[in-house]
Order: structure tokens, then sequence, then C-alpha cells
């Protein structure tokens, strides 16, 4: 009797570990998915103290570390649309666990656009200001091959992380107003296309709306290639120069909300509003000898927002 | 019961009336189908499919056989460019569109003067002026030259209404100035143009007010066909010789560019938009010069498009890739001496600042960067390089504050003329 329990007990001990694979633990990752970048893996379990384990690390097969329960892992990720078999075999009060997840690469841009504003046929981007229309849109990228891409995927829009702004199937684009001056909105988009998934987030800051003057000529019109800023030096006897409100909100601006001042010399000269942009004609003394400078200041406020307002100066310098 | 003489008149007659309708039946869809095939080939649709007769909404020609027509009108004509000069202003000012018709020895430069409504000829090499238009379009803001011989031209009315006409140069008998046949009005607020190097086709963003319309324009079929409708309006369109539309986003200081293909119905990124500021594709839409904001400056390099993985080969200058044109084996830049730390390049978009830029040409495969053309220690000017075009003979550009059009020669096979190696 005793001998077949030391026999038994013997082979217990000699007997090879068996790895337990289920709920043991699981593995998280942190970072940016973006193909090839890394990501930060680390194995939680509500059952054990990470720092009671010991954890070989494997990716697609291949052993890649090994190291104790409470450090992070960096993963190396490929291609998108490639996925990375992430393993962790953890060691731990003499059993051992099987955890694996797997990782896919992939790509997002959030792209957005405000609705202000801008010279015409202006190249660059529409400034956001305070409560004016910003659009967003989305577009990801799950596979290198263009065939797997998914038709549709899910997107879910939120705005400082709280406020909804937009979800379903298909919903590349969402809407929203822009934030106080000097501060930020936080937009993130969740890309969701059957097992893969993709989170995108964008920062868009507002900023003050500006006047921007430029010459407006009987043959070009508004000479939007060259602003008028600092000094600038002219002969001419008159002068016309356009007013664009840069930044300003669009809507407000084709209602003709925008109340325009200009000053010149410090004294208001001229004050309207209009659908257009605002303009000024310039004429220097009548004595063409005389040379000077005048400072032009215009002011721009929104009739319907107190915050949609701006200002902009530049001094002509009238030469002979 | 046998039937009748009578009945049998009466089935003869009805079937020789059925068989009289059905003849003039089809009869009427032939007509009908060749009217609308004739009809479509001299009348072009605008993108909602309705008819625009031509004259309609014509922009205002002044009088009805112009002004400042043929070559007498204070244009300058013959030799005045000394043979191996490097950097020659080929117009004095106000270029808002041009392209090289030709090729080698027979390249020439057509422009169009906005300041003058001219349309006008430059050849490159002797600097011989010649206007092509018989009347002048004022008021216009640019154009936009296509193969055939055809011409978009933009306008802007006073409630900031973007109008787009295509115009033909009326070539009957080879003489110049070619007449400029009638207006053909197309979509309201194209906001931007691409035009393919082969100038067979033009890609249109259309700011239809809620979302925009990505269209393709066939010169030779004079037809508008929309490939795509997206939220957005902040695109540069180009397209290949092979009819492929790519979208650049615009871009800003604080905000990246991306490249996106129109296929199906939809966007598919070319370049990420994380890694760039400004993007620029070749004509074969297979590489980008993409730059993009590196510490305190700009750097720039080019990554095959369609692979969004991360390789790319970098080049020593910094610069905006609107600043640049490819050539066959080469890519041309207008390189900024030095670059405003903040805000650029909105600031440069809304013409607060102007760069002083130095022309240079970058080989990929050799890896070697020539200084072409130095304005400032050649000329003492400052020049800001735009709307950079090349045919690797000679490499042009607008000068963005004047619009004067410049060419620089570039250096023979056998070696360089007289350039400034680094």
């Amino acid at each position: 009797m005793k001998s077949t329990f030391l026999t038994i007990l013997f082979a217990v001990l000699l007997l090879p570990r068996t790895t337990l694979a289920g709920d043991f633990a699981s593995i998280t990752y942190r970072g940016s998915v973006d193909p090839g970048g890394s990501v930060s893996a680390r194995v939680t379990s509500p059952f054990a103290d990470p720092g009671e384990m010991g954890i070989v690390w494997y990716v697609d097969g291949a052993v890649v570390a090994r190291n104790s329960g409470t450090k992070e892992q960096e993963i190396q990720l490929g291609e998108v649309g490639v996925p990375i078999k992430v393993t962790a075999i953890i060691s731990y009060r003499g059993a051992q666990y099987k955890e694996e997840i797997s990782v896919t690469p992939a790509l997002i841009d959030v792209l957005w656009e405000a609705k202000t504003v801008v010279p015409p046929f202006y190249r660059g981007k529409a400034m956001p200001s305070h409560d004016g229309v910003i659009r967003t849109m989305a577009i990801p990228r799950f596979s290198a091959d263009d065939s797997n891409e998914p038709v549709f995927a899910n997107f879910t829009w939120t705005k400082d992380r709280v406020t909804q702004i937009g979800r379903g199937v298909g919903a590349q684009g969402a809407q929203f107003l822009g934030a106080w001056p000097g501060r930020s909105s936080e937009i993130s988009v969740k890309a969701v296309s059957g097992d893969r998934s993709i989170d995108g987030v964008v920062r868009i800051g507002s900023r003050i709306p500006e006047a921007l003057f430029y010459e407006i000529s009987p043959s070009e019109g508004l000479k939007s290639n060259k602003a008028f800023a600092g000094t600038v030096s002219r002969s001419d006897n008159e002068l016309l120069v356009g007013l664009v409100p840069f930044g300003i909100s669009l809507s407000d601006f084709n209602k003709s909300r925008i109340q325009y001042t200009w000053k010149v010399g410090g004294e208001t000269v001229s004050q309207g509003d209009t659908r257009d942009f605002a303009r000024l004609k310039l004429s220097r003394a009548k004595d063409p000898s005389k040379t000077g400078t005048v400072k032009i200041d215009a002011n721009i406020q929104s009739t319907a927002n107190v915050m949609q307002s701006g200002d902009g100066k530049f001094l002509w310098n009238f030469t002979k | 019961m046998e039937p009748t003489q009578n009945d049998n008149s009466n089935n003869k007659r009805i079937r020789f009336m059925l068989i009289a309708l059905s003849a003039v039946a089809i009869i009427a869809i032939i007509v009908i189908v060749v009217v609308l095939f004739v009809k479509n080939l001299r009348t072009p649709t605008s993108p909602t499919g309705i008819d625009i007769p031509a004259g309609e909404n014509a922009p205002i020609i002044p009088g009805g056989s112009g002004s400042n027509t043929g070559g007498s009108s204070g244009i300058d004509a013959g030799g005045l460019i000394p043979e191996k000069q490097i950097l020659v202003k080929l117009w004095d000012r106000g270029v808002s569109g041009y392209s090289i018709s030709g090729t080698g020895a027979e390249a020439v430069i057509r422009l169009f003067d906005r300041t003058q409504g001219l349309f006008a000829e430059v050849n490159p090499k002797t600097g011989e002026k010649r206007v092509i238009a018989d009347k002048v379009l004022m008021g216009m803001h640019d154009a936009y030259f296509l193969a055939g011989d055809r011409v978009l031209v933009r306008a802007l009315d006073e409630q900031n209404t973007i109008h787009t006409f295509m115009y033909r140069f009326v070539v009957s008998n080879g003489e110049k100035p070619y007449v400029l046949g009638d207006p053909i009005a197309l979509a309201d607020n194209i906001l931007e143009i691409g035009v393919s190097p082969d100038g067979a086709r033009a890609a249109f963003v259309i700011d239809n007010g809620d979302d925009a319309s990505i269209n393709l324009f066939d010169a030779a079929l004079e037809r508008v066909s929309e490939v795509a409708k997206v939220p957005l309006t902040e695109w540069l369109p180009s397209v290949t010789n092979d009819g492929r539309v790519i979208l650049a986003a615009k871009t800003s200081a604080d905000y990246s560019s991306g490249a996106y293909l129109v296929e199906g119905g939809k966007l598919r990124m070319l370049v990420p938009g994380n890694i760039a500021q400004t993007v620029l594709l070749d004509g074969s839409g297979e590489t980008a010069f993409v730059s993009a904001r590196s510490g305190g400056g700009f750097a720039g390099g080019f990554r095959p498009v369609g692979s969004v993985a991360r390789e790319q080969t970098d080049v020593p200058f910094a610069t905006l890739a609107e600043k640049c044109a490819f050539g066959a084996t080469r890519i041309f830049c207008g390189v900024p001496v030095s670059l405003p730390s903040s805000r650029f390049p909105d600031l440069w978009y809304q013409g607060l600042i102007t760069t002083q830029d130095a022309l240079y040409s970058y080989d990929a495969n050799t890896i070697s960067r020539t200084l072409i053309a130095s304005p400032w220690q050649e000329l003492k000017i400052n020049l800001d390089m735009m709307d950079m075009k090349t045919d690797d003979v000679m490499v042009y550009f607008i000068d963005k504050s004047s619009g004067a059009l410049y060419r620089a020669l570039l250096a023979s096979s056998e070696g360089d003329v007289s350039s400034n190696e680094e």
C-alpha cells in the first residue's frame, strides 16, 4: 500500500506540466496599431499577482522575450491588414497558462474642415472659430490589399470623450461647432469592420478671426496672392482695399450678419454690413508731392455671436 | 362557317395597319436615338445633365474684335535671350495659368495673363511672344490649358460664386491669333482643378454646400462625370494620364495632409495623413513627394504611393510640395532660404509672407542634389516660386508676388552649361 502510494506520488511529481488555457488571465495592449509601429502588451489576471508570474512571450510562434508579470512587452507590428498572433505562456505556482490575442495593424485618417470664410481661390485650410461649423471625415484602411478592404465600416464619433456626435454603418462624417478661442475640441472616431477595428483622434483648436486686406484691382478683382500687412509702400493716388474676414462663420457671412468698421488714422470712416467682402477706397492728399504714413484699421463683428469677432491693421506709406 | 370575302378584307386591313404602326414606331425610336446622340456630341452637358446652350452665362467680352490683338500691341518679339542664360523672365506679370505645348526644340509656352485678359504664346528659347486669341477676357481669375486647343477659365462674381467656362481656340488656317470660340459654361463653384500631364482630362472639386462632388472632365468628349461625393471640400485634385483621380487634403500649420485615390465612389488611402504636410504626386500617380514639419522646420521625402508602410527616401531640403514638379528622373523644387517658424504654410497661402527661393533638382536614384538657379545671386531679385512645370529641358515657374513667368534652362546631357553644383 505504502509503496503504491509512493509510486503514484513519484509519478505525479515527474509528470510533464500541462498548459492550461482558459480565463485565468488576459492579454491587453495599448498604443496605436499603426503599421510598422509597436504596441505595449501586458498580462492581467483577477486570480493572481502579476509579480508572481513568469511569462514567455511569442509573436507568430517565435519567442521574443521572457519576463516577469509586471513588465510590459513591446510588440512590433507589420504591414497594414497583416495580423500578428501574440501568445503568452504564463507560469504561476507550478501551473502554466496560455493566452493569445491577434493584433492587426490598421490606419485611419481623421480629416476635418471648418466652414468659415477664406479668401477667394484659397488653397490652404479654413480656420476653425468659436461656434463655427466643423465637418469631419474618417478614412480607415484595414488591409494592404484593396480587394480585402471592407465596403462599409461601422463608425462611432465622440467629441471631448463625452458627447456622441455620430454613429452608424457608413457614417464616415460628423459635424460639430468649434470650441472657445484658444481651446480645442478632441474628436475621436472608432471604425469597426468585422473583427478589425481602429481608433483615430484629432484635436482641433479654435482661433480668433482676423481681418485680411487685399488690393482690389479693376482688371484682376481681389488680388489674393499678396495681402497687405505691416507697412505697405505705394505711390498710387488711390487704393481700393478689400477686407476678407478670415475665420468668420460662413453662415453668418452669407446672411450679412457681419458688421465692419473701418478706421483711417484712428478715425472711423465707414461702418456697415455686407454679404460681400467689405471694401474701402483710400485716397491720398491732393498734393502728390506729399508723402506720409497712415494707419488703416478694421474690425469685424458678427451680430449673431459676440465671440465671432476680429480685427486687423496695416500702415499705408504713400510715396512719391 | 366559312369566312366571307368581307372578313378576309378586314383582316388584311387590320394586319396592314398593325405593320404600318410598328414601322412608324421603329422609325421614330431610331430618329430619337440619332438626335440624342448627335446632340450629345455637339452640346456638352453639365453635371446635372441639363444641356447648356453655347453662349449662355458667357462672361463679358469687351467688343466683338477685342483689343490688344496681334503682335504689335507692345509685346516684344524676337531673340532677346542670350543662348546660355539659365534664368530668364518670359512674361512680366499676371500669369495665372500656363502649359507647355510641344516638346524639345518645338516647345512653346501658352499662358493666360489676367491683368490684360490675354492668351499668348512665348518661345522659351528665343523669348518671342505672340497673342494667340482674337479676344481678351477681362475679369478672369485663372486658366487651365487642356489638350485639343481647349482652355478652362474661372471667374468670381460679386456674390463670390465661382463660374467656370470652357473655350476652344478655333484653328482655321493655322494662322494666329486664333478665333476664341463661344464659351461653354460648366458647373458653378468649381473650387479646384487638376489637369492630367497630357492635358486630356481634368478633375474638379465642386462645392455643393453640404458636400463636394469630385468630377472628371474628358477634354476630347467635352463630357463631365461625377466620380465621388464626399463630405468635405478642401481638396487639391490631380489626375493621372490614365484617368485616376487623386485628392490631396489641403493643409495648414497644425494639420497634416494625406492623399487619397477616388475609386468606386469612395476614397482609398494612398499617403497616410499623419506623415505629410503637403503632397505632390508624379504624373503616373506611383510616387509621392511629401513634406512635413520636422523639429523646427520642414523635411521632405519620396515615398511609393499606395504603400501605407513607413518607407520613405528623404531629400536634403525642406520645401512645400507645391513648389515642386516631377521630371522624368528628377524632381525640381523651389527651396526657400528660410522658413518661418510658425503658421506656415498658412501665412504663405494668405499672401502675408513670401519666400525667397533657389531652384534645385534632386535625383532619387543617384541621391544627388543640384543647384540650378539662385535668383538672388544671379539677378538680385527675390522669387517666390510656385506652379512649377518641366519638360526636362527647362523648368518653368510663376513668381507668386508678381505673377511673372520664368524659365530655367537645365544642363544638357553632355554636362552643365553653367550651373553651380554642390
